[in-house]
């Protein structure tokens, strides 16, 4: 970065980013969702492990994303015992730029990575990463180093 | 009870991911939480009370996060999970984009002009400042266009561009209440941009008097961040929803007949446009314009107003916006029905399956399937000036009035004879063949439909169709008969 403030970045390797970008582009028109985990091992909470993709279960999905609490929850356990733990989630927005919406924020969980992907018809356009240190303060956003 | 706290959660909970804590409900839970983990209140009990928007308590599998269920005895052996929200929406991209809002500044007496926006947490600084930097084109500056080019003014759009081919009549000033009776035959472009000015000086207005067309409306809407569609005929709305999709600027839709209006926004955000709804206009002759059919004069102030609202919220992105709405309101029955409008899939224009690839000066009458066939007989018509020569003579001559009652209460012809269309074929033996006819309404098309359904029955006499029709007429006699009010 070019200020002086060392800006923290989220890492993903290129084969996942893939996926990531396929999720987008099969659920367009629709938005795309699901939850990504770190390695517990290698006690990096900024990389992307593995990503689970995630049913969107709102009625109107072209335009907001839900994943049942349950499914994460059933994640959790699957994927602990083989040392992953959730680092954040991804969703898409469909002819959309990849910026929080005010739900977005609103719903945001503290120090989880918010992983959004801009797609349109002809794919996915580009991914941004976004993240709230603490309740009170406001979402930032994170560097994509995709490695 | 057992207690799991989600690995998203943990910081909360001193990183802990299975607890143990007393109590049979979750109130009593939640409190024993607090008391041994104070880092947890912010999420449990957040400002009101209540568990944060990010947060939900299930008791096994049920969510039993509503604090109106937190005192319910739980059963022995349930597991009580704090899990996270995972749900979001796509967010309102304001039309106009942060880069530009920040060109823009607002001096003292803006802040003074525009305070009551900027106390809305909704608007505030930044939002006025995109509505200062907006760009808009309004098509029509009468009925619609009134309300729609005010509000823009007042609440101080940076630059708006207002469209009209006609000039200012003594009839439109009983709705179009941008106009005044000293702008009578005044063009109406001009006397709008002159309100706008009297509003605020400092916002760039510019006229154009002009009908929209394939050929000019590509550049009266180049630039613009939104259209508003304040016309009143299907020609215009067609050949400026066409535009508005290829150069994909998004519109806002609006129209009224007599007592009812509806408004929608189009083109937006991947939303239906003005072709997805309604694929054809219907014939032509067959909807009255507002012009002709009549309209109450509040109902244009209601539907223009909508029209500026949306067209804020748009330039903003915020709130919730009539795309993919259709919002329709009856005045007299007072009462509203919002419509789901979906993009359609074959839209000749905006689906992946279209095939028109610019703007149509298209023949609206070919366009409806109503052109006349090359084959049929033309209908032959007296101008005024050879109607009244032919009563003044004192030819023989009989004179069909096919007008509705209300229109013939407004201004009666002396002397026709009142057969309204519907009942022409039934009663053509009430005319005579060997005397020409001449058939009248307001504006001299429905006659044309009144001839060739006579002739579809076999009526063979002479007709002739009055050019203009009453419309035409009321400035040559019956100008002592008063009623054109």
């Amino acid at each position: 970065m070019t200020s002086g403030r060392r800006s923290e970045a989220v890492a993903i390797n290129t084969d996942l980013y893939w996926q990531l970008g396929e999720h987008a582009r099969l659920s367009y028109p629709n938005e795309c969702c699901g939850i990504l985990f770190g390695s517990v091992e290698r006690s990096d909470k900024n990389r992307v492990a593995v990503v689970i993709p995630g049913d969107n279960l709102r009625e109107e999905p072209g335009s907001h994303y839900g994943i049942d609490p349950m499914t994460l929850y059933r994640a959790e356990k699957t994927w602990a015992g083989r040392g992953y733990e959730v680092i954040g989630f991804y969703h898409s927005h469909p002819d959309c730029e990849a910026v929080l919406s005010e739900e977005d924020e609103l719903k945001m969980v503290p120090e989880q990575i918010y992983l959004i992907l801009s797609v349109d018809k002809t794919g996915c356009r580009g991914l941004r990463a976004w993240r709230k240190k603490d309740i009170e303060t406001d979402a930032e956003e994170l560097e994509v180093k995709r490695a | 009870m057992k207690i799991y706290i989600s690995a998203t959660l943990r910081s909360f909970f001193g990183r802990n991911a299975g607890l143990e804590a007393r109590g049979n409900n979750i109130n009593d839970i939640l409190q024993e939480l607090i008391r041994i983990y104070p880092d947890s209140e912010k999420v449990l009990k957040s400002e009101d009370g209540k568990p944060a928007a990010f947060i939900r308590i299930f008791a096994g599998e049920e969510d039993m996060t509503d604090p109106a269920r937190h005192g319910e005895t739980l059963k022995e052996g349930t597991e009580l999970l704090f899990l996270p929200v995972i749900a979001g929406g796509s967010p309102h991209v304001p039309l106009v984009s942060d880069e530009r809002r920040k060109e823009v500044n607002l001096d003292d007496k803006e802040i003074e002009r525009f305070n009551k926006h900027l106390l809305l947490r909704e608007i505030g600084v930044k939002g006025q400042k995109r509505i200062k930097a907006a760009k808009v084109t309004v098509f029509g500056a009468g009925a619609l266009g009134s309300p729609v080019i005010q509000y823009l003014a007042a609440a101080g759009v940076g630059s708006i561009r207002i469209v009209d081919p006609n000039e200012v009549r003594l009839e439109d000033l009983q709705c179009q209440v941008l106009h005044s009776q000293r702008d009578l035959k005044r063009p109406k472009a001009a006397s709008a941009k002159d309100k706008v000015r009297n509003i605020n000086r400092d916002i760039e207005v510019t006229a154009e008097n002009l009908t929209p067309d394939a050929g000019n409306v590509m550049s009266l809407i180049e630039g613009s961040d939104l259209v508003i569609d304040c016309s009143d005929n299907f020609r215009s709305r067609y050949i400026i929803n066409d535009a508005c999709v290829l150069w994909g600027i998004p519109l806002v839709f609006g129209a009224v007949y007599q007592f009812e209006g509806m408004v929608s926004v189009l083109n937006h955000e991947n939303g239906p446009c003005l072709r997805c709804l309604f694929p054809e206009p219907p014939a032509p002759g067959l909807v009255p314009t507002c012009a002709e059919g009549g309209t109450i004069s509040p109902l244009s102030g209601i539907i223009g107003s909508i029209q500026a609202n949306e067209a804020l919220k748009l330039i903003m992105g915020v709130g919730e916006t009539l795309s993919g709405r259709l919002l329709r309101v009856d005045t007299f029955g007072l009462r509203t029905d919002l419509l789901r409008v979906k993009k359609n899939e074959s839209c000749r224009i905006c689906s992946a399956k279209a095939d028109i690839t610019e703007v149509e000066d298209f023949d609206y009458e070919e366009f409806c399937g109503l052109k006349q066939d090359e084959n049929e007989i033309p209908v032959e018509g007296f101008t005024v000036e050879e109607l009244t020569h032919r009563i003044e003579s004192g030819d023989p001559l009989t004179i069909v009035d096919v007008r509705e009652p209300h229109e013939r209460a407004i201004l009666r012809f002396p002397g026709a004879k009142v057969i309204p269309i519907g009942q022409l074929a039934r009663r053509q033996n009430e005319l005579s063949p060997d005397i020409d006819t001449v058939f009248i309404c307001r504006q001299g098309k429905r006659s044309i439909l009144a001839i060739n359904t006579l002739r579809e029955a076999g009526y063979k006499g002479p007709m002739y169709n009055l050019k203009g029709g009453m419309d035409a007429m009321k400035d040559v006699i019956f100008s002592n008969e008063g009623g054109w009010l």
